[in-house]
């Protein structure tokens, strides 16, 4: 069911005629908003062949850098297929722009792009002038100038790569997003960030205390997340760019869960203040609470739908804890999850189609589990064993999500595609990583 | 009362004594979580006798287990300002509750709870009876009761789960006449567990109300 081939070559083709990002001069107009309604039924990867980027003696390390990222990015995007130059017996000088031959053998081999690029060091950075070559005529369909600080090489890398997703697919690719989470790697629960592919972390709060449930503002320029650091459990959002901290909810009992609008201009939460957890909305700022539940049982991990119109959640109020959603005024309660007997931390994909969530087995362990948001369709992600598998986070493209594991022994953060392939370790140090939350930018 | 009181800064008095003296002997690393722990071993004692009557319980094992080893790390990974400060209060008021009324009542530090349960099970009844009689006796006490669970639930799911495990606690005691506004509680979910193998005793010990004289 997953797997179609051909359509999404087709697609492609289609794509690519509509969408022309072939203007080196508009090198700096990043990402135009086309969204293709990308269908779940699989596609066939589409092959393309790296050839090895201009260097110098200087620059080669770089470069290498650069170079290696890029296929990363390109191996993890689920969408292109690398072939290596040696796998096709190509023997290419690096210094120049792929000749018409080098394309022509390219094609016969399969390969339906050439990507190549120029490395070349400015005052106070790096420059990467990127192109993708179609093999079938020659034509130049990618050329970029990508501008990057010193230390922004991987960074120039990921760019490349979402500009590629972008044409031949319509679709943005993730490699600029980020991801936060809790790490004990101090000794205490402290919020880090990192790349998405696991690169650059770094830790944000020095609360010395115990933090808990990080959440990416959807501009990203803003992270909600709950500290005892005051001594009781409260809301807090931290503002990324000024370094800032606001608390925004702080009433007695706990102060948790919190989720974004998609606007940014509220955040749904739970707080245990009115003798049980209830689900309020409050903005960004901490006033204008609301109140949405209202039930002797916990409701609680709320999450907002794509439209802003839905809140999906957890409450116990059938016994154990199972998903339902809401509109976002409190009516209309329905309850999603009905197999199994404990079904939490829901998030709602940011194409709106699937919710994922973290679901107990017979044996009492956690994996990740996603329903159709019409309740139509219900899928396990992950496999189960004798681990815990929980904290489901979308990357914004709606076919991966993030979550920790402790399959390995301590928590580490994993990411993986929706139909449960492509999962990789993103975290290895000797800490407990948990609660990662992807950006949606 | 003042007599407690005063007892209560001697034991406090004397267990920085210990922990100040091992440091200056010089074994700084290993020093505070041994101190620790011999501290902790009184209440420790005391509350596993009181968990002995009741001989069957599983609890009990782990218990006593606790009071050796399993707290010490605990408290000397305890930290942030707010946490670390109840950590040696539990200390400090743990050997000095076991000084002051030797043999008549004690105060246990945990009670444990069944697997995605926060209902008092009939084994913790009879510690929250002893408990009760105690915070009767000592007037002045305070509590704060934290609620736990083990690392199996989801971590936002536990936070709720302790709170109720914290206020069925709170509730039960209130039961037997201690005034409500000498307890508070607060939730730590699984954010504070004190044990992290993954076999059921080790869940257990995790899922517990624990007390902390203020």
């Amino acid at each position: 069911m997953f797997r179609r081939r051909g359509f999404m070559f087709i697609f492609v083709l289609l794509a690519g005629a509509v969408i022309n990002s072939a203007d080196i001069n508009a090198a700096e107009q990043d990402e135009a908003e086309v969204f293709m309604k990308m269908q779940r039924r699989g596609f066939s990867k589409i092959p393309v062949m790296i050839m090895p980027f201009q260097s110098t003696p200087e620059n080669k390390e770089e470069v290498s850098i650069v170079e290696n990222v890029l296929r990363s990015d390109l191996k993890r995007s689920h969408f292109f297929e690398l072939i290596e130059t040696r796998d096709i017996g190509l023997s290419v000088d690096s210094n120049e722009t792929p000749s018409m031959a080098m394309k022509t053998k390219a094609l016969k081999a399969g390969v339906q792009a050439i990507l190549w690029a120029k490395l070349e060091s400015q005052e106070n950075g790096w420059m990467l002038e990127s192109y993708a070559y179609e093999t079938a005529n020659g034509d130049q369909v990618v050329g970029v100038k990508i501008f990057g600080g010193m230390n922004k090489l991987r960074h120039l890398a990921h760019r490349f790569s979402d500009k590629l997703a972008l044409h031949f697919t319509g679709e943005k690719g993730v490699a600029q997003t980020k991801i936060t989470y809790i790490s004990d790697l101090s000794g205490k629960k402290e919020v880090y960030i990192m790349d998405y592919d696991g690169a650059n972390k770094f830790r944000f709060t020095r609360d010395n205390s115990i933090a808990i449930s990080p959440r990416w503002s959807p501009d990203r320029e803003k992270i909600s997340y709950t500290s005892y650091r005051n001594g009781n459990p409260n809301l807090y959002i931290l503002d990324l760019k000024t370094g800032s901290k606001n608390e925004i909810a702080s009433y007695p009992g706990l102060n948790f869960s919190a989720s974004w609008s998609p606007a940014g201009d509220r955040l749904a939460f739970a707080t245990t203040k009115d003798g049980n957890a209830e689900i309020y909305l409050v903005h960004g700022d901490g006033t204008g609470l609301k109140r949405l539940t209202f039930n002797s049982a916990d409701d609680l991990s709320p999450t907002w739908s794509p439209t802003g119109k839905q809140i999906a959640f957890t409450s116990d109020r059938g016994g154990g804890p199972q998903i339902y959603i809401m509109d976002v005024d409190g009516a209309n309660v329905n309850r999603l999850t009905f197999d199994g007997s404990y079904n939490t931390s829901p998030t709602w994909s940011p194409k709106g189609d699937w919710i994922a969530y973290a679901c107990r087995n017979k044996d009492r362990r956690l994996k990740i589990c996603a329903d159709r948001a019409d309740g139509t369709q219900s899928i396990a992600i992950t496999e189960s064993g004798r681990w815990d598998d929980e904290s489901p986070s979308w990357a914004q493209n709606g076919r991966e999500l993030v979550f920790s594991s402790n399959r390995l022994g301590k928590s580490q953060i994993f990411s993986i595609h929706l139909d449960g392939t492509h999962m990789r370790k993103l975290t290895s140090n000797p800490a407990n990583n948990t609660s990662p939350s992807w950006s949606l930018r | 009362m003042l007599n407690r009181s005063s007892h209560f800064k001697t034991a406090f008095a004397s267990l920085v004594v210990i922990v100040s003296s091992l440091t200056v002997i010089g074994c700084a690393k290993k020093v505070s979580p041994v101190a620790g722990s011999e501290g902790l071993a009184q209440g420790g004692q005391s509350s596993s006798q009181s968990a002995a009557s009741d001989s069957a319980s599983p609890q009990d094992g782990s218990d006593r287990k606790m009071g050796s080893s399993g707290r010490s790390e605990d408290m000397a990974s305890s930290g942030g300002s707010g946490i670390s400060k109840s950590g040696n209060n539990m200390a400090s008021s743990g050997s000095g509750s076991g000084m002051t009324t030797p043999g008549a009542t004690s105060f246990s530090k945990n009670v444990y709870f069944d697997f995605d349960a926060w209902k008092i099970r009939s084994d913790a009844k009879d510690i929250l009876t002893e408990n009760a009689r105690w915070l009767v006796a000592n007037s002045r006490a305070k509590i704060q009761i934290e609620g736990h669970g083990d690392a199996r639930g989801t971590s936002e799911y536990n936070l709720a789960l302790g709170e109720r495990r914290a206020r069925s606690t709170k509730r039960y005691l209130a039961n037997l006449g201690v005034s409500p506004s000498r307890i508070s509680f607060i939730s730590f979910g699984e954010e504070k567990n004190i044990c992290s193998e993954q076999v059921e005793p080790c869940f257990q010990k995790n899922r517990r109300a624990h007390f902390i004289v203020k």
